[in-house]
């Protein structure tokens, strides 16, 4: 078990799926069970990626 | 908050929407999963950025929503035995059963308890030796790990006051009984960004394929969805029908082996009967032979199917996208969320409560109130 911070409200999360987790890292928790550790790498590229999108007058010829 | 905020930036999203209209050259319907996806689509007006010719459509991913009334009133009949404790997320109690709901189970007297966590449930057992607790299981892939795990800890603890009344749901079968269908409109998929982050995205793969639709795995804030609607729509203007992860700070093509493996070991696959659209092949989990003893309906002699009462309610259209909560004649004025008639009303992630919460100004039946 470990202690995960809801903005700000603290509940008693199982970690038993995430052996990967540790201190100061951010899960997806869903009933009490966390699923995933977040890959902070790929949530700052797909912040990205929208700004490359929107900045196109037109549709790329590929997907990014 | 971090990696939420961002998410949710305006300015970004009407860039992005416009975007998305710039490549747009016919129209389109594309459905989203998950109740979760459609209570924000409906919350920040993700679908009211979008050209006219987009159509979003939404799809059977509430568990709650789909559950049957037979397993609602097992639930019942289990929560109003004498020494049961029956837990259950909050969303269940309210949702009618043939007759009454396990709010009213609660106010005859039962012991009818919400929880958070199937977990928490495990701990009212260990607290309660002499009570039999009974945890509600409704959930999709997604609460599968969490529900899989208090089973497995009941086991190895020796726990003979715990079990579960599984009502376990499976998203792909379900999309593809809806493609199957012969009034189906959906072109293209956003596929549950959690639903993957536990099972993976190869299982869509073959469904991709097959009939030939775009995937794209999805994630939950605004610019996550309008990204996700973007990918599906270029892959439908450029004749493509694959599989695509816009979710990735979550999702990992194998997805949470860990929990995958939780999942094998407690629950099977069986056919489950869906509120509304029938017995779906395939298309839920009870538990294995192994953690039998755990199973509520074999506990208290329940088991056995019960034919479907007649109702006034539409979900079964709804949950397949045929129809939209406002074209219902009893929304907002027969069916309310404190006075449902059935599941879809009921549930945070129902698509007629979030027309209920977000939309009923706009609707013709409150209007005319």
């Amino acid at each position: 078990m470990g202690r995960v911070s809801f903005s700000g409200v603290v509940k008693e999360v199982h970690l038993g799926c995430v052996p990967e987790a540790g201190v100061g890292d951010y899960v997806i928790v869903h009933a009490g069970m966390a699923l995933s550790v977040l890959d902070e790498a790929e949530a700052a590229q797909v912040l990205r990626d929208l700004e490359q999108l929107a900045a196109l007058q037109e549709p790329p010829e590929s997907p990014a | 908050m971090k990696f939420v905020t961002e998410y949710r930036d305006a300015e970004a999203a009407r860039r992005l929407a416009a975007a998305l209209a710039r490549l747009l050259t016919r129209p389109w319907t594309i459905m989203e999963v998950c109740g979760g996806q459609t209570h924000a689509i409906l919350k920040f007006g993700v679908d009211q950025l979008l050209p006219p010719q987009l159509t979003l459509i939404h799809g059977p991913g509430c568990p709650v929503c789909v559950t049957p009334v037979e397993l609602i009133d097992k639930a019942i009949e289990i929560a109003a035995r004498p020494g049961v404790t029956f837990c259950s997320f909050g969303d269940m109690l309210r949702v009618p059963g043939t007759t009454v709901d396990l709010f009213s189970a609660k106010a005859s007297g039962g012991d009818v308890r919400i929880v958070y966590s199937p977990l928490d449930a495990l701990t009212v057992a260990r607290e309660h030796p002499d009570r039999q607790v009974v945890f509600f299981a409704v959930g999709f892939e997604t609460t599968a790990p969490a529900n899989a795990m208090a089973v497995y800890q009941a086991k190895r603890l020796g726990l003979t006051n715990f079990s579960m009344l599984v009502a376990h749901v499976l998203v792909p079968p379900a999309m593809e009984a809806i493609l199957q269908a012969p009034d189906n409109r959906v072109q293209g998929f956003l596929a549950a960004g959690h639903v993957c982050t536990v099972m993976g995205t190869t299982e869509y793969e073959p469904i991709a394929r097959r009939y030939r639709v775009p995937i794209v795995v999805t994630g939950f804030e605004p610019l996550d969805i309008l990204q996700g609607i973007h990918a599906c729509v270029r892959q439908l203007e450029e004749g493509r029908a694959e599989v695509e992860n816009r979710y990735a700070r979550s999702v990992r093509r194998e997805g949470n082996r860990q929990a995958q493996s939780l999942i094998r070991q407690v629950f099977r696959v069986v056919p489950r009967r869906w509120r509304g659209v029938g017995e779906i092949p395939a298309s839920g989990l009870g538990l294995t032979e192994a953690f039998a003893a755990f199973d509520a309906e074999a506990r208290f002699g329940i088991a056995g199917s019960r034919p479907e009462p007649p109702s006034e309610c539409i979900s079964g259209e709804i949950l397949r996208g045929a129809r939209k909560p406002p074209e219902c004649p009893a929304f907002g004025t027969r069916c309310t969320p404190e006075h449902p008639l059935g599941a879809t009303m009921v549930s945070s992630e129902g698509a007629c409560a979030a027309y209920f919460r977000y939309r009923r100004a706009a609707t013709p039946a409150m209007k005319r109130n």
